[in-house]
């Protein structure tokens, strides 16, 4: 069991609640939340009842062609995660992009984009086991891992091997034999959607039952007559799911070393609620654990990019500037939708290079510089680091309001959060 | 070898993915590359470069039969011989033909050649002619000879050409970017912050901070001592990044391989306006940098290589342009080149739908760079042998 | 594990985009040469129905950009804003609805599609048309954007 965190929270949690779940956000957001009990300032940023700001801009059905349907899909999610009224929500789907990772460059359709965030969206807070077999119907993924091809005679691995390596169990976990056969139980899984013949078809999930290798299988220990279905319950059930998961959201959202008695823990927690992520996540992020973990995680370029703007209330507007952020996290490799390969993100400290440093204190210049930053030092450095008194303060309080935030924002201390 | 053990090789790799300068203060901290010190500069000719156009049958009836409009006209062609001559924006590079360092190579290609821009660029970096693999033949060469640093493009994104599944070559588009100013005012802060005392990973990235600062402090002292030897064109992208090119091989970087790009030859309306002006940018860019090369005596150790993913369809279509074809002309140039015009010229009594015949396979002129020219067996790299006409030394 | 492939492939049997699109380089030429204000990645800032039939571009074109391709024949050392800038100045009527091209590009409607043509009375328009400064104002500034090749 983690132990819960039995204060109220001080200030300094309240800043560390904001910037390490909800991409940070203003000194008087953060205040708003001081005294609060951790289940109740939890429970204000946990409301994902929001529908997406009504004011993006950014629209990938009126796009020129496959390219800028992209870039502009990606400012889409760019824009709900900066001027949004869920950012945990969006933060959380980022998190889960990561997990269960696809790319623009393969998935050719803003509207499998589309369907692909609404998942992971609408049911991040559910069990593990509806997430996971919503992600894995949906268009996006089936074609993302190839699993819109598994037929039956000629199985293709990719999607089983990627369920149990990168979704559910970890490496070592399962055999050759186990991804094999779970390729046959996937047999069938595609999806239709707009042909010339149907051209306002709608994309979705369908099973081609004569496509479907109906035979016995034996996966993780059980036989049976299984379906993909079947092999999603059976992984994302297993204990080392529970174990993998656990330690994955403890490195991205708790600290870069998590104590093994604390995963096995949130491990305990997963198994007794059987996966389901509110119960899950509401332990993590209500745990002395976690707010015993300020400022030991190392920054994303994407928390960089998206928490300072936040922080600093910056007024980012039109589509030039988000096509400039964008690019900025290309050349970070952060940009969403983007990632390197099917693992997603590996984050941490390999997030610290001379080009990634050099590129954040350029970046930090352009927030700052010629902006109209009028910030007093207090409220600067507790939106930005999360305390109103840091060693830095002494040092920055007698500049300019745009050269206080921009050394901090350049501070090793700003590299971490 | 999976990228992590791959990052190991190197104590200099923190990351490739970010367009990092350690590989250019490496010359500073005097860690050597490979044996060697030839370089190849690859240029790519992005949007497929219309050969005939550029290498032109000028006695050919056939060529000014197809092109009625855009035929380059016999007395304004460049005579290279009794058959064939260069188009007139490519005067820059008369002095290498004239000199023996010029080879052109006619109908470059490969089996079953692909129209798509994508498709057949895919398959000139990676060598593979199925379009399958994801390997760049130059990202091999940096894992065949464990050095993540041999190679650079010069540009905003790293091409396939220059990547594997495991590793990314650096990308830079600019290397005055390579330094930290800090606005006046804030020097000392700055210094002051720094100074604090940290732990655990503060001070990791505190020290990752510093290393940032010292290596890139190297990095302008290398290409400071760094003077152009020749006045390079204005107004001529390709050949602003040309002299970057030669920035970095004046600072003796130990980079084996500097790629870089010029584009779009994609001319399927208008072509002459825009063949003409980019194979003019293409070809002065050339000549200065050459100059800059041989005025710091560093001449003899570049040769270039250029190509595009294919030549354009014989036949002009009816916006006074071309659309894409299959072979196409290569140009090697430079230092350990043998003049001269390989392979025959394109048979256009006898067209492939259209389009040139290919009759060399792009990867043997590889080949003969890499085991020639590189000193890096081609076998290893390209996965089977492959040849061409003898066009170095 | 394997890495999957980075190429652009459409989805299974979907019609998502088909593979031919507008050539990048004129597009954005006619944009800014055409004082189109919006963003390129957006259809509605110039649809490629500007000049081509199909809404993905490519072969065929509509009468405007048939007018555009023909200027291109007549001089063929014209590149993309020399042939824009010339068929502005010769004031024709590509699709025939009464509206010369260049007064349909001033109100931003399809110069090539006799069923998108400007409501306002055409004398209006040409007296405000030339009042901005007539075909002059589409004059090139021969800064062509052709460093696109990243584009398919």
């Amino acid at each position: 069991m983690l132990t819960p965190y039995s204060r109220t929270l001080s200030l300094e949690d309240a800043a560390h609640l904001v910037r390490r779940t909800s991409f940070g956000g203003s000194a008087t957001k953060i205040r708003s939340l001081v005294g609060k009990t951790p289940q109740d300032a939890l429970l204000q940023l946990m409301d994902f009842t929001p529908s997406e700001n009504s004011k993006n801009p950014f629209d990938p059905s009126d796009a020129v062609n496959k390219n800028a349907a992209d870039k502009i899909f990606q400012a889409k999610w760019l824009f709900e995660m900066i001027h949004g009224e869920a950012p945990m929500r969006e933060k959380l789907a980022f998190f889960l992009h990561g997990h269960f990772a696809i790319s623009t460059e393969k998935v050719g359709s803003p509207e499998a984009l589309d369907q692909y965030l609404g998942v992971l969206r609408e049911h991040s807070l559910k069990p593990f086991g509806v997430l996971t077999l919503e992600i894995a119907k949906s268009p996006a993924m089936l074609r993302y891992l190839d699993n819109d091809q598994n037929k039956k005679g000629k199985p293709n691995e990719n999607f089983a091997r990627e369920l149990f390596e990168l979704f559910t169990l970890g490496v070592g976990n399962y055999s050759e034999k186990d991804v094999q056969e779970s390729a046959r139980a996937f047999t069938g899984w595609t999806f239709t959607g707009p042909s010339k013949k149907a051209p306002n078809a709608k994309l979705q999930f369908v099973f081609q039952r004569k496509q479907h290798d109906d035979g016995n299988k034996t996966i993780l220990g059980e036989q049976g007559n299984f379906t993909g279905d079947d092999v999603v319950r059976i992984a994302t059930g297993h204990p080392e799911t529970a174990h993998f998961l656990a330690n994955k959201l403890f490195k991205f959202y708790v600290s870069s070393n998590p104590k093994p008695e604390d995963v096995a823990a949130l491990a305990d927690v997963w198994t007794r609620s059987r996966g389901d992520l509110q119960q899950v996540l509401t332990a993590l992020f209500t745990s002395s654990s976690f707010y015993a973990s300020k400022n030991q995680v190392v920054k994303s370029p994407l928390d960089f990019v998206v928490g300072s703007i936040r922080a600093l209330e910056l007024p980012i507007q039109g589509e030039g500037v988000y096509q400039s952020l964008l690019r900025t996290l290309t050349g970070l490799g952060h940009a969403p939708l983007d990632p390197p390969n099917v693992s997603g993100w590996e984050g941490g400290r390999s997030w610290v290079s001379d080009g990634a440093l050099l590129s954040r204190i350029q970046t930090a210049a352009s927030f700052t510089l010629s902006k109209k930053v009028t910030l007093n030092t207090k409220d600067l450095t507790l939106a930005l680091l999360g305390s109103e008194t840091t060693a830095l303060n002494p040092i920055i309080q007698k500049l300019t309001s745009p050269q206080q935030a921009y050394l901090v924002m350049i501070s090793p201390e700003y590299g971490l959060m | 070898m999976k990228r992590r053990e791959f990052l190991k090789i190197s104590s200099l790799a923190i990351s490739l993915t970010t367009g990092m300068p350690a590989f250019l203060a490496r010359a500073a901290a005097q860690a050597q590359s490979m044996a060697g010190d030839k370089i190849l500069v690859v240029i790519q000719l992005s949007g497929g470069n219309d050969g005939l156009n550029t290498l032109v049958p000028y006695a050919n009836g056939a060529y000014y039969a197809a092109r009625p409009n855009i035929a380059i006209p016999k007395q304004e062609v460049l005579t290279l011989s009794s058959s064939l001559g260069l188009h007139p924006s490519m005067k820059p590079l008369m002095r290498f033909w004239d000199t023996g360092k010029l080879a052109l190579l006619e109908s470059v290609g490969y089996p079953n050649p692909n129209r798509s821009h994508f498709s057949s660029m895919a398959i000139w970096h990676s060598g593979d002619v199925t379009g399958a693999s994801k390997e760049g033949w130059i990202g091999r060469i940096a894992e065949t000879i464990g050095d993540p640093f041999c190679a650079t493009n010069f540009g905003s994104v790293t091409p396939l050409a220059l990547r594997t599944n495991e590793l990314i070559l650096p990308s830079i588009d600019n290397l005055d970017k390579f330094q930290l100013k800090l606005p006046q005012g804030t020097e000392k802060a700055f210094e002051q912050i720094m100074g604090l005392p940290r732990q655990n990973d503060a001070e990791f990235v505190a020290q990752a901070t510093r290393h940032m600062i010292s290596n890139t402090a190297k990095v302008q002292q290398n290409l400071s001592k760094y003077k152009a030897g020749a006045s390079y064109p204005e107004n001529n992208k390709f050949a602003a990044k040309l002299k970057e090119l030669a920035r970095l091989v004046a600072a003796n970087t130990g980079q084996r391989i500097l790629y870089t790009d010029i584009g779009s030859f994609d001319t399927h309306a208008g072509q002459r306006a825009d063949q003409d002006r980019l194979l003019g940018e293409f070809s002065s860019g050339i000549d200065a940098f050459m100059k800059d090369l041989d005025s710091q005596g560093l001449g003899d150790k570049v040769m270039v290589l250029a190509f595009s993913e294919f030549g354009r369809r014989v036949a002009e279509n009816d916006s006074a342009g071309t659309d894409h074809g299959q072979g196409g002309v290569m140009f090697v140039l430079g230092a350990g080149v043998k003049g001269g015009i390989y392979g025959d010229s394109p048979d256009l009594e006898k067209l492939n739908q259209g389009d040139v015949v290919y009759k060399q396979d792009f990867r043997g002129v590889y080949a003969r760079v890499l085991d020639n020219w590189l000193k890096i067996p081609s076998k290893t790299i390209m996965g089977a042998e492959f040849t061409a006409p003898a066009f170095t030394v | 594990m394997k890495i999957p492939t980075k190429n652009i492939l459409l989805l299974g049997f979907c019609l998502v985009f088909s593979s031919v699109q507008a050539r990048p380089p004129y597009r954005l030429q006619a944009i800014a040469q055409f004082h189109f204000e919006g963003s390129p990645l957006k259809k509605s800032t110039m649809a490629c129905t500007f000049c081509h039939i199909n809404d993905t571009g490519g072969a065929p074109w509509n009468p405007f950009g048939e007018s555009i391709k023909a200027a291109f024949r007549a001089n063929p050392k014209w590149g993309i804003a020399d042939a824009l800038q010339g068929v502005m100045a010769a004031m024709k009527d590509s699709d025939k609805d009464g509206y010369e091209d260049a007064l349909e590009v001033f109100a931003h409607t399809l110069p090539g599609d006799a069923k998108s043509k400007p409501k306002e009375d055409h004398k209006v328009l040409l007296e405000r048309f030339m009042a901005a400064g007539g075909p002059d104002q589409y004059k090139s500034n021969k800064a062509a954007p052709v460093d696109s090749s990243d584009d398919e």
